[in-house]
């Protein structure tokens, strides 16, 4: 263990959360699912290596791996959260715990920080399939290798503003199912918030609860140069930051007043 | 001559009332109703009472899971819910439930290493404990095997783990088997006489007349009686179970 953690008896608290969550999840089964999703796109290459997509087959391939991780890593990231604090409520297993020195905001935080690694393996495991595959198939193309890595980042960040979403649902639900169903509908109204027409009205405003998950859309990247890209993706992360942010600091406040 | 000793309070609960409320249509529901109680360090102490006499939720206010609506609680002056209060306190809920790819020593050092213990002493506390609660032969086995008494007493070694000075076991004899009940019994005395306060509910009322030192008997989340054991049972030796279905009907046949 590391000296500042030693000093730190929270963050040695906040990092035993962490692990236990990761051991939670790779427990539910989720390895095989998480191997599966990340393997589709090699599989579907594979059958369909007859097809010659021309200039567009590093683009499929694209948009393969990043729909995979998109899909996957969103069901991940919702079931996965919700079954580890969840779950920790229902089975009295959280009482145990928040007994001792271990405070609601460390359970949480915790929780975060152990979901979070599991996602970025998740995406790294993704990532590493999607370079091979564009290296065998597309020949050495940088740029597209590039592009495809910056839209693994957004995707990714829109998955950790997932996670935080799905935490707060779950600080507050009384069940796993509550918790998992209104955590889908939100995710997928984050998705369409960008259909909103513009509008100064002031009812806009409550919009802001949901973040717009399309700016982390890969496809905004499609064209950018390199510093240009650079720039989307620190602003996403910093937009992503905020959310993540929100959701955890609500979070955090509600399972302290919840009554276990 | 100087008069005896007053024991020292382990836990104080002073007008404590609670209420929980369902929904925001229907009307909060009382569940304690100015409760005041010393337990005295150094004892066992049992909470009595029918289903929803509110036993359940006064542990969990001294334990610091649950706040009071009105009045305090304190765990040796600490207020409960405060670091110091919960430094001084092991915790066993009902019907517990482990991570099931655990193992019970995996378990223990997890709640151990929460606690603020490290290295070989949390290790060889850890080992002992799973020593004296009759599991060292089922120490690296998934605590998901476990049979129900398996579980209660791993249930006891984890709120013993960091050496608290009070340990509050709620319904540990719940769903046990009578050979189980009485190796339960055999771990609360093993606390008492480690100098611990143990504070347990339970409606399986021999244990309780069995070990406790004192009693409290509560009924729609108020206090109707507490004093020794003696008292509810009398010099004649009658029986605790006697006494509390006189109190609530029934039979005793």
């Amino acid at each position: 263990m590391s000296a500042p953690l030693r000093r730190c008896p929270a963050l040695v608290r906040v990092r035993l959360v962490a692990l236990m969550a990761v051991r939670e999840a790779l427990h539910l089964r989720l390895v095989p699912l998480f191997a599966a999703l990340a393997l589709a796109p090699v599989a579907a290459v594979f059958w369909l290596r007859g097809f010659n997509f021309g200039t567009a087959e590093w683009k499929f391939i694209v948009d393969f791996g990043h729909g995979a991780l998109g899909a996957g890593g969103l069901l991940l990231a919702v079931l996965a959260t919700v079954q580890t604090v969840s779950g920790d409520g229902e089975h009295r297993t959280a009482q145990m715990l928040l007994s001792r020195a271990l405070t609601p905001a460390e359970f949480l935080a915790g929780k975060l920080t152990g979901l979070l690694a599991l996602l970025t393996w998740f995406a790294a495991a993704v990532a590493l399939v999607l370079v091979a595959l564009l290296r065998w198939r597309a020949g050495d193309a940088s740029d597209a290798l590039a592009v495809a890595l910056a839209g693994i980042g957004l995707i990714w960040l829109k998955l950790t503003v997932t996670v935080a979403l799905t935490l707060l649902i779950a600080s507050y639900a009384r069940s796993a199912l509550f918790a998992a169903g209104a955590a889908l509908l939100l995710v997928m109204l984050a998705h369409l918030r960008h259909l909103v027409g513009p509008g100064a009205d002031w009812t806009r405003a409550w919009l802001l609860v949901l973040p717009d998950f399309q700016l982390f859309d890969p496809e905004r990247l499609v064209g950018l140069a390199g510093r240009a890209r650079a720039l989307l993706l620190l602003g996403s992360a910093a937009y992503a930051a905020a959310y993540v942010t929100l959701y955890t600091a609500l979070a955090a406040w509600l399972f302290k007043r919840r009554e276990h | 001559m100087s008069p005896p000793p007053v024991p020292t309070a382990a836990v104080t609960l002073t007008g404590v009332c609670k209420e929980f409320r369902p929904s925001w249509r229907r009307p909060p529901v009382r569940a304690l109703d100015a409760l005041t109680l010393s337990i005295p360090a150094g004892q066992i102490f049992g909470l009595i009472g029918p289903n929803g006499s509110g036993k359940s939720t006064a542990l969990k206010i001294v334990a610091g899971l649950l706040s009071p609506t009105a009045g305090e609680c304190r765990v040796f002056g600490d207020a409960a819910g405060s670091a110091g209060a919960k430094a001084r306190l092991g915790f066993l809920p009902e019907a517990p439930h482990f991570p099931r790819f655990l193992t019970a020593r995996e378990f223990l050092l997890y709640c151990g290493e929460l606690s603020g213990l490290a290295g070989g002493e949390l290790a060889g506390r850890a080992d002992e404990l799973l020593a004296w609660a009759g599991l060292a032969g089922a120490a690296e086995r998934a605590t998901g095997t476990f049979s129900k008494g398996m579980a209660q007493r791993l249930g006891v070694a984890q709120a013993v783990v960091h050496a608290p000075d009070v340990v509050l076991l709620d319904e540990p004899a719940s769903g046990l088997d009578p050979v189980g009940v009485r190796g339960l019994t055999r771990l609360i005395r093993g606390l008492k006489q480690d100098g611990r306060t143990v504070v347990l509910t339970s409606h399986f009322l021999p244990q309780i007349e069995e070990v406790c030192d004192r009693v409290a008997l509560l009924h729609e989340g108020r206090l109707l009686r507490e004093g020794a054991v003696g008292e509810f049972v009398g010099p004649a030796g009658g029986r605790l179970e006697r006494f509390y279905l006189d109190q609530f009907g029934g039979s005793a046949s």
